[in-house]
């Protein structure tokens, strides 16, 4: 590993309608969470958005100053992070976590912002009385929940969660998700659900972006992402994640690792692992292009793939 | 919680029985006649010296000596000093000295806490800025300088060239006072010095470490999620960051103690401060065994106290351990 | 599709060549701190001074060379002290004795906790129990009070200061050693070690050892800091050899002549500054060695 500056995200660009699920997916370290982070403007000290527009209700949030930010956040928009056992202060009662928010934002008092904390607990299907325990008290998946209950406190209009189920087991997993997907119908919110597993965007998004080094590879419609591939990464992530239901074949996965940020590809970030490789791919980088009514991919060759599949 | 104390008490104990054997050890190891320790020379008249070996068994074998140890500590008998001709150790120890250290100690030790981790928090803050910068300097600055040194450097500045401090003492020899508070204002007249010293050696210490818990308790996820929140910067770095941040000083206060008896014995022989440091100081000097065995008792009794103390207090505020 | 075939050649370095690696790679990443830098320069030019001692003093430090109590002039840059000696000389042979006092207590105190902790790391069981318990007395105790009541039991003089240092100053490395000790004991190449029926002291030696080593001189310079302000503050205190002036002896024969209540600055600020640039230096080496060989703070 050496120094330099890694282009972590480069012209990512995708709409998120009002009321929707938009999935992002990608392999680790392909540019989904800087993409969030980026959002909230939370980068990390070392990282800058070189250029862009993040707009959210007609404003722009990269022209927003530290001040204005704070206002915006988790009032607009908030994050569910991994709950991962430090996403939540281990000395601080979680009903004060989900509270504080709520007081500092919306200047009620402290018992009326527990009053509403206890009611999201109920939402999310804990037991309210649960507002006075500590994080270590809870399951990974009832932490989860924590989660989600503190990142709707303040009525947010977009909700992040990134990799909300990745560390709990299949069971937990699809419980949560299916209290994501009715919070989400109950409240009307938008989601951004970030993750590396496809099968979850499957059963819960209307649309996805997959993400591969730091580019958006395919952009679309779940179905038409998933039934009509276009781009190589894409089809080989589906056909990487074996189906119960579908034929018997060899477990498929994509040779080769992710590139090395600070000094990716020439031309397609994706060309050394892609099987379609030629030249133009060594020295074009494509742009995001549409191919259908809500379908876009960056890909030198889509149809003439197509055609040769 | 209950059975964490439990251990901790036990522990506690062992090594303060561990230390009252240690005690007894060292000074019978003393090259020369072994009854010099405990009864004297010619400072202790004949009539002490024969109660003493009654008392200490000395014309018995170790073992024996070792028992008969236990027991008079057990009823607080600490032996009788040989400077003070004759009068018992517990007297010179209990009294007066242990209340000025405990004072000079204490104030330090509590202002330099409060100042060291307020500045400590507000430094990791504005990490890399001038006030860090400034404030890390200082620290290790006074840090490295002997606190014996410190003393007489402000005696030097503040005592003898700018005069706002008396030079040496507890109070003003042969002064008269009408009431306690004429009194307690020449006390802590006096008090400023070494008051003033022994806070300055310690600030840096407390500082550097409270810097170094909070920039580790920024790395930690959960204050992104206080930032991801959007709360004020006062409500993240006090609320969240120094509420971690604070667990290892608590541990590091006990240790801090150890330290301070250290720094005291210095601050209080420099400035003459009447109390225990200044006590040890003295009867390491004068060879007044019996003084030196009873301030190790009642060192060791007050430092794993304190441990002890500290042990309780961590187990309040970390939530973790209660359960 | 094509079989991918790779095979994977072993090279086994030379030990040598290893540890020169590694002391090159930590070199390089130590030229970068500043603070580790302006540390070394402190301590090599003390060092310097020491040796040098003779050619640059410009007097004898024993010999009685103007009237008491002479102010800073030219002739004598820190003026006299209360015999006539001249102070100057006197501060820069106390290089030599603070810098040797300081070196040798802290290699003894590093050896007898680095011993301890290997011992009670390996063995485990009641002697780890036992050593631990003895450690945490020490560790517990004060220091300085303690240093006295041995120094009043043994007498004056370097060596006696140099055992009480060690005696008492051990804890800390026996702790990190032990620690050390204790994970390195669960790694692989240690099962593998006694598996094939090395002793011991074969395993302890040239498996445990060489990574102990790094955490140990991160330590050591931590001990040398304690030794030399424990050494300066016993020798204050009278307990120090007149025949081989530290600086800290320097202070006391300051003290002696009422240097601070009358005001004799030249005789009390030169030596302690000395003490403070020293330990300064050596701290500034410890914390830069530690920011390169303790991976968490790097993450920061």
């Amino acid at each position: 590993m050496h120094e330099g500056v890694a282009r972590a995200v480069e012209n990512v660009s995708f709409t998120l309608k009002e009321g929707e699920m938009l999935g992002l997916a990608g392999e680790s370290g392909c540019g989904k969470t800087t993409t969030a982070l980026s959002i909230m403007r939370l980068l990390p000290p070392g990282g800058r958005i070189l250029n862009g527009e993040i707009i959210v209700d007609n404003e722009d949030l990269v022209k927003k100053t530290d001040r204005e930010m704070k206002d915006i956040r988790w009032k607009k928009i908030s994050i569910v992070f991994q709950g991962a056992m430090n996403a939540l202060n281990p000395v601080i009662r979680v009903g004060e976590q989900v509270a504080e928010a709520i007081v500092e934002k919306e200047k009620v008092a402290k018992t009326e912002a527990l009053r509403r904390a206890r009611l999201l607990f109920e939402l999310v299907g804990l037991d309210s009385s649960r507002v006075s325990d500590y994080p270590h008290e809870f399951s990974g998946g009832m932490r989860q929940r924590v989660m989600i209950a503190m990142a709707l406190a303040c009525d947010p209009r977009i909700v992040i969660a990134d990799e909300p189920v990745t560390a709990l087991d299949v069971v937990v997993q699809t419980r949560i998700l299916e209290l994501l997907k009715e919070l989400q119908r109950k409240l009307s919110l938008s989601v951004i659900l970030i993750t590396h597993d496809l099968s979850v965007i499957a059963e819960t998004c209307d649309r996805v972006a997959i993400m591969y080094a730091g580019k958006i590879a395919e952009l679309g419609n779940v179905v038409d992402v998933y039934k009509d591939s276009w781009h190589p990464y894409t089809e080989a992530l589906i056909t990487a994640f074996p189906s119960i239901a579908g034929e018997k074949r060899r477990f498929r996965s994509i040779p080769g690792d992710p590139p090395d940020l600070t000094s990716p590809p020439s031309g397609c970030r994706f060309h050394p692992r892609c099987p379609f490789q030629d030249e133009t791919c060594r020295t074009r980088d494509p742009e995001l292009r549409k191919i259908g009514p809500d379908h876009y991919v960056s890909c030198n060759y889509g149809e003439k793939l197509r055609k040769d599949i | 919680m209950r059975d964490y104390l439990v251990k901790r008490g036990v522990s506690a104990l062992i090594t303060l029985a561990l230390a009252l054997v240690l005690n007894f050890f060292l000074f019978r190891i003393m090259p020369g006649d072994p009854t010099r320790t405990v009864v004297g020379d010619f400072r202790v008249t004949p009539e002490i010296k024969q109660a003493l070996v009654h008392q200490f068994g000395l014309d018995q074998p170790l073992w024996v000596q070792f028992v008969l140890y236990l027991q008079n500590l057990f009823v607080g008998n600490l032996g009788v000093s040989f400077q003070y001709r004759g009068t018992p150790v517990t007297s010179i120890i209990f009294g007066r000295r242990l209340f000025n250290t405990f004072i000079l100690m204490g104030s330090s030790m509590g202002v330099a806490l409060i100042i060291g981790v307020i500045i400590g928090t507000i430094a990791a803050w504005k990490r890399e800025s001038k006030f860090d910068i400034g404030a890390v300097v200082f620290s290790l600055v006074t840090y490295s300088m002997p606190v014996f040194w410190l003393g007489m450097m402000i005696i030097l500045v503040f005592g003898y060239y700018l005069d706002w401090i008396p030079i040496a003492g507890t109070i003003t020899v042969g002064m008269t006072y009408s009431n306690v508070f004429e009194y307690a204002a020449d006390y802590l007249y006096h008090m400023t010095g070494p008051f003033v010293t022994l806070t300055l050696s310690f600030l840096g210490f407390y500082f550097l470490i409270m810097r170094d818990s909070i920039l580790d308790v920024f790395t930690e996820d959960y204050m992104l999620t206080a930032k991801a929140k959007g709360l004020s910067d006062r409500k993240i770095l006090f609320r969240h960051a120094m509420r971690n941040a604070m667990l290892p000083m608590v541990s590091l206060l006990a240790v801090e103690v150890t330290y301070l008896f250290g720094g005291a014995t210095m601050t209080e022989t420099v400035f003459s401060w009447y109390g225990i440091g200044r006590l040890i100081y003295e009867a390491v000097v004068m060879a007044d065994y019996p003084v030196l065995q009873g301030i190790f008792v009642v060192m060791s009794v007050l430092v794993i106290t304190a441990n002890f103390c500290a042990d309780i207090v961590y187990a309040f505020l970390d939530p973790r351990i209660r359960y | 599709m094509a079989a991918q075939v790779s095979t994977e050649l072993e090279i086994t370095e030379d030990r040598f060549w290893v540890y020169r690696r590694k002391l090159r790679d930590f070199w390089k990443l130590y030229r970068r701190s500043v603070l580790g830098r302006i540390g070394l320069v402190i301590v090599l030019s003390f060092v310097t001074v020491a040796i040098a001692a003779p050619w640059i003093a410009p007097y004898d430090p024993f010999a009685f060379v103007g009237d008491p109590f002479l102010k800073p002039s030219p002739s004598h840059i820190l003026g006299t002290d209360q015999v006539g000696r001249d102070i100057f000389s006197r501060v820069i042979y106390g290089t030599r004795i603070s810098l040797l006092v300081g070196l040798v207590a802290s290699a003894m105190t590093i050896g007898l906790g680095t011993v301890i902790g290997l011992v009670s790391g390996y063995l485990g069981g009641s002697v780890d129990n036992l050593l631990m318990r003895v450690t945490d007395l020490f560790i517990i105790l004060p220091a300085l009070p303690l240093m006295l009541i041995m120094a009043s039991i043994l007498g004056k003089g370097i060596i006696n200061i140099i055992i009480v240092i060690s005696v008492i100053g051990w804890t800390a490395t026996a702790r990190m050693v032990r620690s050390q000790t204790l994970s390195l004991k669960e790694r692989p190449f240690t099962e593998a070690s006694r598996a094939i029926g090395s002793t011991d002291l074969h395993t302890i030696g040239r498996h445990i050892v060489p990574n102990v080593f790094p955490l140990v001189f991160a330590n050591g310079m931590i001990a040398i800091v304690d030794a030399v302000l424990s050494e300066a503050g016993l020798s204050f205190l009278g307990f120090g050899d007149p025949s081989s002036p530290s600086w800290g002896m320097v202070l006391y024969f300051a003290d002696r002549a009422g240097a601070t209540v009358n005001g004799y600055w030249w005789y009390i600020v030169p030596p302690g500054l000395c003490i403070m640039f020293l330990v300064m230096g050596f701290a500034f080496i410890s914390y830069s060695t530690d920011q390169i060989l303790n991976p968490r703070l790097r993450r920061r």
